[in-house]
């Protein structure tokens, strides 16, 4: 049973950053601003997040979960101010959007290395110490296997994590606000009409995805290592696939997020897994599955895709 | 708004430009300097081979009244060493003390230029941009080490603790990382032999000399599975391990250096005694001994080894140590290392040659 546990705590791992940078992909994206820029902004969030967390612990100011909870919200407005720069490009200045994105993604890591560069007088990667994992809660973890799962050996971002989705489900879709934000990505002259700020709207959407990520860029490399290189190995991508994999929508982008998380601990962990050892087969075919089974599942959902009509396309009030 | 951007650019570009040109550099105040040291990727703080070879410059420094000084390249590249050691000998420097691979075509560039000026150079040896070796001249020291010792000694050190599930996690497959590894078969093998006991070891290279998600979870796979201690050795990518240790209570063995202050479960590391070297290097300069040449350095003058500090070992003492360490020195245990096995072995641990000497350890090697 603890190898049950063991996998479910990866899975976790790999999936709770997945799923907070795509909900935030999912907020620009809904607002009609396609966003590949949240590789960049976990990047630089997650920077400025280790960078606040090094020198906080370096001074001893603080520690533990409250700082935890501190450098989130730093990473969070560094992703916000930073997906500004993207913001205004492509909503004020109608550029396009795909190459804001990039120009971003290419400026990240660059600034970053730079500052720790500068500050650090030549070392480019910023120590942090792991203090962050819970080994139980307690009462909680108490609870027969719900305790096992979440409630030992866990991170706080875990909970965090699940708190943004829900938020996120009821601000998107039960809120006045989250209607009108949807309705910039569907049809913004409409929008328009009806006397919505198309510009106030999409400005929301990438700077809550901005924040998003930025969080996200910290909570990545948490519980992975003791120092950050200003690199997240693509996750902000995988992020997008995972957002049109979950097709837009909330709790469907929470299920592809578990479903890579699940698929790649596999990948990676399967000589821990009895059967799958037993199997034999070259490592490559467990990293191939997460991949393998994305192409076979988008074959059969894409027909139901629904991205928003109006994404990618700068808002020009004289159009019909 | 235009405008703006563009003088903003192009104040950050002269920002730049200027910040280029310097480098740091700290040392005793007089003219001139005798011993440089330019430091590679890194600070003189490092906890790496950077601090190792400026400790033991300062050391000689102070304690013979010899002055000294250390450059920082502002790029850690061919052109940014070059500039530093273009530097330091315009300062007076006799003495340069290059720690690291990548300075390997920066000497043989220099080499000659600076005839009468004597290069440390640490884990390396002179090559051209192509990678094709450079004979060393008379005024350039070329410092090797065995990695299989140290290896070897961990991997003893290991088992004689009690551990029986042990991991290896390489970096890039490359003859360093290799022969640590093979080292530390052997070493897990004889502690066992002369326990009686059979020990299991997981192997495998990541790859890479990076972090990430992907090692940490397959580290955190084995300690679940019962490995109890993980050679780290490559790079970043202990970081991942340390992360994955920390997380199950498990142990790891640090590479290089002492790591024991990079995370609390480094019972001990596998150390290239580089401090050593440079100490004896530079005594060596003023006594008029020093020879260049290419120097595989090893155990037999104490220049491998592991860490002095045996604090987080439970039963394996410095005693086991030094015993250990004599049959090393004195090279009563053979060790097989990478250029013993078939070469297109690839630091594959189950070809014959070293599948045969392990008698007493079950190798598991992941792909």
């Amino acid at each position: 049973m603890s190898i049950v546990y063991f996998l479910f705590a990866q899975t976790l791992l790999f999936a709770i950053p997945l799923l907070v940078v795509a909900l935030g992909g999912m907020f620009s994206e809904r607002s009609g601003v396609i966003n590949i820029a949240l590789e960049g902004i976990m990047i630089l969030g997650g920077f400025f997040g280790v960078f606040f967390i090094n020198f906080m612990q370096t001074n001893q100011i603080m520690s533990g979960q409250a700082l935890l909870i501190l450098a989130l919200l730093v990473s969070g407005i560094v992703g916000g101010l930073f997906s500004l720069l993207h913001a205004f490009a492509s909503i004020h200045l109608k550029a396009d959007q795909t190459i804001s994105g990039t120009a971003l993604n290419l400026f990240a890591p660059a600034f970053g290395l730079f500052i720790a560069k500068t500050i650090q007088d030549g070392v480019q990667s910023v120590m942090f110490e792991n203090q962050f994992r819970i080994v139980e809660v307690p009462i909680l973890s108490q609870i027969p296997v719900l305790g096992d799962l979440f409630f030992k050996n866990c991170y706080l971002t875990t909970f965090i994590g699940i708190f943004i989705l829900i938020i996120s489900y009821v601000f998107l879709m039960k809120t006045k606000t989250g209607l009108r934000l949807r309705s910039c990505g569907e049809n913004p002259q409409a929008s328009d009409a009806a006397g919505i700020s198309v510009y106030k709207m999409r400005y929301l959407g990438v700077v809550l995805s901005g924040f998003l990520a930025g969080m996200g860029g910290l909570i990545y490399i948490l519980p992975i290592s003791t120092e950050f290189n200003c690199n997240v190995a693509g996750y902000g991508f995988l992020a997008l696939a995972v957002l049109i994999f979950g097709n837009w929508k909330p709790w469907r982008i929470a299920g592809a997020a578990f479903f890579f998380g699940a698929t790649k601990t596999i990948a990676y962990t399967y000589t821990s897994i009895p059967f799958l050892a037993a199997l034999s087969l070259p490592a490559t075919a467990y990293k191939l599955i997460p991949y393998i089974a994305t192409l076979i599942l988008l074959a059969f959902t894409s027909k139901n895709s629904a991205a928003p009509r109006a994404e990618g396309e700068p808002f020009d009030k004289g159009k019909r | 708004m235009k405008k703006m951007f563009a003088s903003l650019l192009a104040l950050s570009m002269m920002l730049v430009g200027c910040g280029s040109n310097g480098g740091d550099s700290e040392g005793k105040d007089q003219e001139g300097y005798e011993i440089a040291l330019v430091t590679d990727q890194g600070t003189i703080s490092d906890k790496s081979f950077n601090q190792s070879a400026w400790e033991a410059v300062e050391e000689y420094g102070d304690k013979n009244d010899v002055t000294y000084k250390y450059y920082k390249p502002s790029s850690f590249d061919t052109a940014g060493y070059t500039q530093q050691i273009d530097n330091a000998v315009e300062n007076g420097a006799k003495i340069i003390v290059c720690p690291g691979y990548k300075f390997a075509t920066t000497i043989a560039n220099l080499q000659e230029k600076y005839a009468d000026v004597s290069f440390i150079l640490i884990d390396a040896t002179p090559a051209d941009e192509k990678e094709n070796a450079v004979e060393p001249t008379e005024n350039v020291y070329c410092a090797l080490y065995k990695e299989v010792q140290p290896g070897y000694l961990a991997g003893y050190a290991a088992v004689k603790e009690g551990y029986t599930k042990l991991g290896f996690m390489g970096g890039i497959a490359l003859p360093a990382v290799i022969n640590y590894g093979y080292g530390y078969l052997q070493g897990a093998n004889d502690a066992a032999k002369e326990l009686g006991i059979n020990v299991e070891v997981k192997y495998t290279y990541t790859g890479t000399f990076n972090e990430s998600p992907d090692i940490q979870s397959k580290a955190s796979g084995w300690y679940n599975t019962g490995t109890e201690v993980i050679f780290a050795c490559g790079g970043q990518i202990c970081n991942s391990v340390f992360a994955a240790a920390e997380q199950t209570n498990k142990m790891t063995i640090g590479v290089d250096s002492d790591q024991k202050d990079a995370s609390q479960t480094v019972l001990t590391s596998a150390m290239k005694g580089v401090k050593k070297t440079v100490a004896d290097e530079i005594a060596a300069v003023y006594a008029g001994e020093f020879k260049g040449g290419v120097y595989t350095l090893d155990a037999s003058s104490d220049y491998v080894g592991l860490s002095d500090d045996f604090s987080r070992f439970k039963k394996f003492t410095k005693n086991d140590y030094d015993k250990v360490f004599e049959t090393v020195k004195n090279g009563s245990v053979k060790i097989i290392s990478n250029d013993d096995v078939d070469e297109n072995a690839q630091g594959d641990p189950s070809t014959k040659v070293l599948k045969d000497a392990l008698t007493n350890v079950t190798v598991s090697y992941e792909k």
